[in-house]
């Protein structure tokens, strides 16, 4: 069938639900579907900005498709007979981050007013979808407290899942993702000071500021660790990461209240490896259960020291886990062939 | 430089529009500009065609890029401080094509519609700090319609892979099947032919209805053993193949926007071309028995000169070359295109 993809575009920015959206695209056309992608370009500041690009989207028209899959706001309120919404986030600086350091959206009575227009919008529009979808329990449950909504959860699968591998359950712990405080990589550094054992640390991801690679290399070389953490400040090539995961004893992933599990939770599960997390990482815990498929541990260097000490202890745990990780993500379906039945029935 | 390209797309098609757009992207990308490309979906049903102009109008893409280069109407209505505008056509149904044999769905008969795709053309033409015209042909069109001067900026065109063969026994049209391309003038042009000229027609119809009646043409004139008509593109090898080995090439369009890709790759692959007193761009290259044939645009006429060319190879030959020379003298390449537009 004619499908046609909708998101926005700010331009000159990139980020995962760019790539989610391409790669939607490319599994519809890949299942026969005829896909045209549309990104219409979104600004919120000034905040009424919000307004205009609300309304555009509204009168914009993509009447010969024969569905219409809508990602993110205010792209799903673009008119269809026949729409349906895989929600990976709503305007955030009116929900979640509404009235905090991270709102984003210039203060003012501007901004409550355009607040309240975000939310009328999206109770009168988001209703139209034959059926909304989200990317994480955490979404979904967003989506009920602030709209009174139901939705149901489809995980978004990663662009090639076969390319993960596992060769071995090696000597160091891997730790991909931005480098900035939200991730929390000094949370790993610390708590390496604190093993008995041996385990070593990859630590490979941008830096989202300078800074945060400085204060983390300082961090380092404070606890005299440069000979146990390899850090990589910069994005690894495809392969590279691959072979890093395909080796590790296991992944740390401790973020602080993440919205959805995160591309590296799955990555590894795919790779077999256990997923170190904290209790108080969010999204992470909708994959992660503690001695099943990882472990879930409180924010502390001593805990999560302990943790990386029975796993360097005991490769076979490592495995276990990481055995039962991988099956964990059959359980859930995970695949580009059930999102592109779901999306397309 | 940050450079936002924005056209306008209809969804699901594929047109010369969005080739030039994707080919303008990619050329400014490979002289080391940061491209977003900005593709809007715009739905060319005249009651709709309003709601939709302010949809662009309300987006704001000004700030991120310095340059905001603009491509298929009514993209321009986008604002930016810094816009050009490579002005392609204009929304014809609403012009010149109005009470035409080429009116169709999307033909404007309202006239307060009519009045404000106009007075939309005018605002988002007059921002712009330079307007291009792909040809001559738009560039007098964008003075009469719109009292707009523009400079003629071609679009580029790369010919690499293009050969030159023997000068055989068929003339080719290769393009999409659609009445203003006037595949049935070709066709009846071919009941008219004395010589043993036979004709090679290639490119998918615009909707299935315009491939049907052809054949019927092909079947009614007994036809079928000299018209080969293959409703579909072909590859890109097969293509080369079929211009390599022609007599010419048969491009009779009705008032074409552009000089046509048709036109640059025969000549790419030195082959004349016999195009119509009323073919608009195509004029822009073809001169009558310099480089090609220019005849009036009836079947006893076009038929003529194919039978002259048969008759005479070594004449198609000198036209071919000619026509190769005219293109060398043109310069259509990206580097002039992408000079010219961010200047």
């Amino acid at each position: 069938m004619k499908v046609a993809v909708l998101t926005v575009q700010v331009p000159f920015v990139r980020g995962g639900a760019e790539l989610l959206a391409d790669w939607l695209t490319e599994n519809l056309r890949e299942h026969g579907h005829e896909v045209e992608l549309v990104r219409l370009p979104f600004r919120w500041n000034p905040p009424r900005a919000v307004l205009d690009h609300m309304l555009a989207a509204r009168l914009t028209r993509v009447r010969p498709a024969d569905r219409v899959i809508a990602t993110k706001f205010p792209a799903y309120v673009v008119p269809h007979e026949n729409k349906v919404v895989w929600l990976l986030h709503q305007f955030r600086p009116v929900y979640e981050l509404w009235g905090t350091p991270h709102q984003g959206l210039e203060d003012g009575h501007e901004a409550a007013r355009v607040r309240e227009a975000v939310m009328a919008v999206d109770n009168a529009y988001l209703p139209e979808a034959k059926a909304i979808y989200t990317n994480s329990r955490v979404t979904s449950t967003r989506l009920r407290n602030f709209n009174g909504l139901d939705s149901k959860i489809l995980y978004p699968p990663l662009r090639d899942p076969a390319s993960f591998r596992c060769e071995s359950y090696g000597d160091y712990v891997f730790f991909p993702s931005r480098i900035t405080s939200s991730k929390r990589q000094e949370l790993l550094v610390q708590a390496l000071a604190h093993t008995r054992s041996g385990v070593r640390a990859v630590i490979a991801g941008a830096g989202d500021l300078p800074e945060h690679v400085d204060s983390l290399r300082d961090l380092i070389d404070r606890e005299g660790l440069g000979e146990r953490i390899e850090l990589i400040p910069a994005w690894i090539s495809e392969e590279r990461k691959l072979e890093l995961y395909a080796n590790a004893l296991a992944v740390v992933y401790p973020p602080l209240d993440e919205d959805s599990y995160g591309y590296v939770t799955m990555e590894s599960f795919y790779a077999r490896k256990p997923v170190l997390t904290c209790t108080d990482s969010g999204g992470t815990l909708e994959l992660v259960e503690d001695q099943v498929t990882g472990r879930v541990v409180a924010p502390s260097p001593v805990a999560f020291a302990e943790a990386l000490d029975e796993l360097a202890e005991e490769p076979a745990l490592a495995e276990r886990l990481g055995e039962r990780a991988r099956r964990r993500l059959d359980e859930l379906d995970v695949s580009w062939e059930t999102v592109v039945e779901t999306l397309t029935s | 430089m940050r450079i936002a390209v924005a056209t306008t797309i209809v969804p699901f098609v594929q047109g010369g529009g969005r080739n030039l757009f994707m080919g303008l992207a990619e050329a400014l990308r490979t002289r080391d500009h940061e491209v977003e490309e900005i593709l809007l979906p715009f739905w060319p049903d005249p009651a709709e065609m309003v709601e939709q102009m302010l949809a662009l109008r309300l987006l704001d893409v000004s700030h991120e890029a310095e340059l905001l280069v603009c491509l298929r109407t009514p993209s321009y209505l986008l604002r930016h401080p810094n816009k050009v505008v490579w002005f392609l056509h204009h929304h014809r149904p609403a012009y010149d094509l109005r009470e035409t044999e080429y009116a169709d769905s999307t033909t404007c008969h309202s006239e307060a519609i009519r009045e404000a795709i106009y007075d939309s053309d005018q605002l988002g033409l007059r921002e712009a700090s330079r307007v291009f015209a792909i040809s001559r042909v738009v560039a007098e069109r964008l003075r009469r319609f719109s009292d707009v001067a523009a400079d003629v900026l071609y679009p580029a065109f790369e010919g690499d892979g293009y050969r030159s063969g023997d000068y055989g026994d068929y003339v080719f049209f290769p393009s999409r099947i659609a009445p203003v391309k006037r595949q049935a003038l070709a066709v009846e042009a071919m009941a008219h032919v004395r010589s043993d000229v036979r004709l090679v027609v290639a490119g998918p119809p615009d909707v299935p209805e315009h491939l049907e009646p052809l054949r019927e043409l092909v079947e009614r004139h007994g036809l079928q053993e000299r018209v080969e008509l293959l409703g579909t593109w072909i590859d890109e090898e097969r293509k080369r193949e079929l211009y390599s080995g022609a007599l010419a090439v048969l491009f009779p369009t009705q008032d074409e926007d552009g000089y046509g890709y048709v036109t640059a790759e025969a000549f790419a692959a030195e082959r004349p071309v016999v195009t119509c007193t009323d073919s608009g761009g195509p004029l822009e290259l073809v001169e009558d028995r310099a480089n090609g044939r220019v005849v009036a645009p009836e079947p006893a006429a076009v038929a003529r000169a194919l039978d002259e060319l048969a008759a005479k190879p070594e004449e198609a030959r000198r036209l071919g070359q000619q026509g190769h020379r005219t293109l060398d003298e043109l310069h259509l390449d990206w580097d002039e295109v992408v000079r010219v537009l961010t200047q």
